[in-house]
């Protein structure tokens, strides 16, 4: 049980570290448009893709 | 007829500009659009035109020398930031239709050398663009866009979107921290809940790192709460967020007592996830109301990039118009916008100042006349003295004053938070009362049972019933292609009777085109038309378009003149010519047949007449259908013929209909129709209709009108007419959700203030309890944002395909 003396810490840093990440995301912009990425992915190469299927 | 394959307009006659697109020859209407799209297919892109999913704009030839000006470093200063060689601006680009056209963009620019980065948001058609001036200037860049049809404006800091982002900002990072202290000091205290095993020491500990989660989330994430009760306590009014300021602040502060004197309750992980629950409610408030305001801002934009400035040796040169100042003499091109307030000093102006007064024909302007920014100049290029630019001009005032609409809360919500005000008088009572019977009953659990109270009954949802209710369904309606300008209206339009359509540019698509031409055998048809053509050289209505598309040729015509709601007169080869309509033109004549006449005569006869028509909208008589369906009259009112209007409202089975109506006209006809108890929806196209929008219960406008009579309108129509049943249908689900809201949060009080005070409640399922209530009247609220009944025809074609495949 004195493990936790440590893994408490631990989890305290971890924790500063995700906060830390979060608040980078939000300064660089990460969360503005949260639309236009979904499209983005249907985008890019789907007509190349069809094309194969048709070779398959 | 054969339609342009890139932007969808009728391929003029003799045209012939084929391009083979995905195995097909396709046509297109002018060198510009070929231009595009080859430029489109070279780079590999063919597949913007199956993922598009509205047509592209028509494209005028560009003229790259025009950006030019963006290219010195004074210039680019007052709108990019400089950061290591790389520079970064805001730009608003106008025609962004759906999100092929970002993709197209982000492509194209985001593939030149030297371009670091370009992301766009095609729902507001803003872009960041990141890229070295060294390697790539501006202006070529600009030129690229312009090329492709999506016309660039510098941004320059907008102070409310800046504060917009800031705000959304902050509340992002404290969500973070409350939500990541929340998980955090829930497992501390679930440990100790359960007690497993566990010694004194370990509970010591415990207890002091929960503490050391909570200060953050209390003094960091939930500082707008303090914020927002000092400024109610200095105003000396109660706000929500007093209560939850002292519920949050007495928890917060017994728990650091009893921590640090090793016994009694600690409430460090009720505290946190309470924060983060609020902030959750705070949030998802913030970024409805942004988006709402995003697309007012986009109607304010009008006024042109770049500006002609006349330097005092002569020579003109184009300069951006944020560099514009008071006294530069400017040259106005015809076709261009006014850039900024002025005064003529040099030639005569006929102007388009519909923007400013919802008045479509022309005004002729002398020198010394003012001028506003944004008016369109309709004749020759003259000089004017700039008098006022940027934020002062008058279309800035209004620009600012549809934002403020945006901003000023609806009268329900208004309402709800005088509620609220009480509310809150009524809980500080109830919690005073409860702390001071049981600290006479039993003084060991008074402090507990009171904090409970004041947690439970907190207003939140009572506060929040309404104002998400109302910006989510603002958000859905939008996406369906309904801005909404007056927020008050969404409530009004439950119990809409009749619905009231005008004809021209509402039901029609407002581009007239010449469908029969008689001629009287004097003059050939061919050309009557170039006469006419000749005459409608200057004018700028739609209606020049018709005949300036249909002639073959063009004749000469001299000392040509504008007759407002007349017509045109002019000279040809001695002849005197008028062309307009037949009271104008043909005085005394009969007028070949039902429908829209127009005709060419010189000084003895009629030489032609011409059969306009205005095509239907598509979606029209669906639209109709589904208004009558739900149950609602449906009226035309029109300023054509009778006979005109009869024709289409026996084609859209429109019941109530009416021709040669003036404004005043069907200003009466909706009198008469709420002095029969109806209640009226108008819908037009705003030009010359503001007075009679103004007139009805609700107005709605459509997004070709003028600017400022889409102020004077509740809504402003971009989309489909299909739109606007679906609409009505929203409004009253809107209501149903709010009453539900009210509702619930009403009773649930009523519920938790006695068991709260009778001890039942412990502080931690307080919380528990009224951020439930909260998050259940939010996402109750955001059921909204779901558009109802979308049918295929409103997916995007890629998904269409998914879905089909």
């Amino acid at each position: 049980m004195e493990s936790i003396f440590v893994l408490v810490p631990v989890s305290i840093v971890l924790l500063a570290v995700a906060i830390w990440l979060f608040f980078w995301a939000t300064k660089h912009g990460q969360f503005d448009d949260l639309d236009s990425p979904a499209w983005r992915i249907l985008r890019d190469d789907a007509p190349a893709r069809r094309k194969e299927r048709e070779h398959d | 007829m054969n339609n342009c394959f890139h932007c969808g307009e009728p391929v003029p006659k003799g045209e012939q500009r084929w391009l083979e697109i995905d195995g097909e020859r396709r046509p297109f209407c002018c060198a510009g659009c070929e231009a595009v799209s080859k430029l489109i297919l070279a780079a590999g892109m063919d597949d913007f035109y199956r993922f598009r999913t509205e047509l592209s704009p028509r494209v005028e030839p560009a003229d790259p020398a025009r950006w030019q000006a963006f290219d010195s470093p004074d210039v680019l200063a007052s709108f990019a930031r400089l950061d290591g060689g790389v520079y970064e601006a805001s730009l608003q680009l106008d025609d962004i239709r759906c999100a092929a056209c970002g993709w197209l963009i982000e492509k194209t620019l985001g593939e030149r050398d030297g371009v670091c980065d370009i992301r766009l948001n095609p729902v507001n058609g803003r872009a960041v663009l990141r890229w070295r001036q060294d390697e790539v200037p501006l202006s070529s860049l600009f030129a690229s866009l312009d090329a492709l049809g999506f016309r660039p404006r510098p941004l320059d800091g907008d102070a409310t979107e800046a504060r917009d982002e800031h705000e959304r900002h902050g509340l992002l990072r404290r969500l973070a921290v409350a939500g990541f202290g929340m998980m955090q000091a829930m497992m501390y205290g679930i440990a100790m809940y359960l007690g497993i095993d566990m010694s004194a020491e370990f509970e010591h500990f415990f207890r002091h790192v929960s503490l050391l989660i909570a200060t953050p989330v209390v003094f960091y994430a939930a500082a707008p709460f303090f914020r927002g009760a000092l400024r109610a306590a200095r105003g000396r009014t109660l706000g929500m967020d007093v209560p939850l300021s002292i519920a949050i602040l007495i928890a917060y502060g017994a728990s650091v007592v009893n921590a640090f004197r090793g016994s009694g309750e600690v409430y460090f992980d009720s505290v946190s996830m309470f924060v983060f629950f609020l902030l959750i409610g705070r949030y998802v408030e913030a970024v409805a109301r942004h988006r709402v305001s995003d697309s007012a801002r986009a109607l304010g934009a009008s006024l042109p990039a770049s500006a002609t400035r006349i330097r005092a040796d002569g020579e003109s040169e184009d300069v951006p118009l944020a560099s514009l100042s008071n006294d530069d003499i400017v040259l106005v091109t015809r076709g261009s916008a006014v850039p900024a307030d002025g005064v003529i000093v040099e030639g005569a102006a006929e102007l388009d100042e519909s923007l400013l007064t919802g008045e479509a024909h022309g005004v002729l302007r002398k020198p010394g006349d003012a001028l506003a920014a944004g008016a369109i100049n309709l004749g020759a290029p003259f000089r004017m003295r700039v008098v006022r630019t940027g934020n002062d001009t008058l279309i800035a005032g209004i620009a600012r004053l549809l934002d403020r609409a945006q901003a000023s809360r609806p009268r329900l919500a208004r309402y709800a938070d005088r509620l609220a005000r009480r509310f809150v008088a009524a809980v500080l009572l109830a919690a005073g009362v409860t702390a001071l019977a049981w600290a006479y009953l039993d003084p060991a659990q008074a402090f507990e049972i009171t904090l409970s109270v004041l947690i439970v009954t907190c207003p939140c949802a009572l506060g929040l019933a309404v104002p998400v209710a109302l910006t989510a369904a603002t958000n859905a309606i939008t996406r369906r292609g309904v801005l909404t300008v007056n927020s008050d209206a969404l409530e009004q339009l439950e119990g809409i009777t009749d619905v009231v359509f005008d004809k021209t540019g509402t039901l029609t698509v407002g581009k007239p085109s010449i469908r029969r031409i008689l001629i009287n055998g004097a003059v050939s048809e061919d050309d009557c038309l170039a006469l006419a053509a000749g005459l409608e050289m200057e004018a700028n209505h739609p209606l020049a378009r018709a005949f300036l598309e249909r002639a073959p040729k063009r004749a000469v015509v001299s000392k040509v003149e504008q007759l407002p709601g007349e017509g045109l007169r002019g000279e040809h080869e001695g002849m005197n010519l008028r062309l307009g309509r037949p009271e104008f033109a043909a005085a005394g004549e009969a007028v070949p047949g039902e429908g829209s006449w127009i005709a060419l005569a010189d000084d003895n006869r009629v030489l032609a007449w011409f059969e306009v028509v205005d095509a239907l909208r598509e979606e029209a008589a669906h639209a109709i259908a589904e208004l009558h369906a739900a149950g609602l009259r449906v009226h035309l009112l029109s300023g054509d013929s009778e006979d005109t209007v009869a024709a289409i409202a026996r084609r859209l089975g429109i019941r109530h209909a009416r021709g040669r109506q003036r404004p005043e006209d069907k200003l009466a006809v909706i009198e008469a129709l709420h002095a029969e108890g109806a209640r009226v929806l108008m819908i037009g196209d705003g030009i010359n209709d503001a007075p009679v929008l103004g007139g009805a219960d609700v107005s709605i406008a459509m997004a070709t009108g003028a600017e400022l009579a889409q102020a004077s309108a509740d809504f402003v129509l971009t989309g489909s007419l299909r739109a606007i049943a679906p609409l009505l249908e929203h409004a009253r689900r809107t209501r149903r959700i709010m009453r539900q809201n009210l509702a619930w949060a009403f009773s649930y009080n009523m519920l938790a203030v006695p068991l709260a005070a009778a001890g039942l409640v412990t502080p931690w399922m307080a919380a528990i309890g009224m951020s439930a209530s909260s998050l259940l009247v939010t996402l109750n609220a955001l059921r909204l944002n779901r558009v109802r009944d979308a049918t295929d025809r409103d997916l995007p074609e890629t998904l269409r395909e998914l879905r089909s495949s």
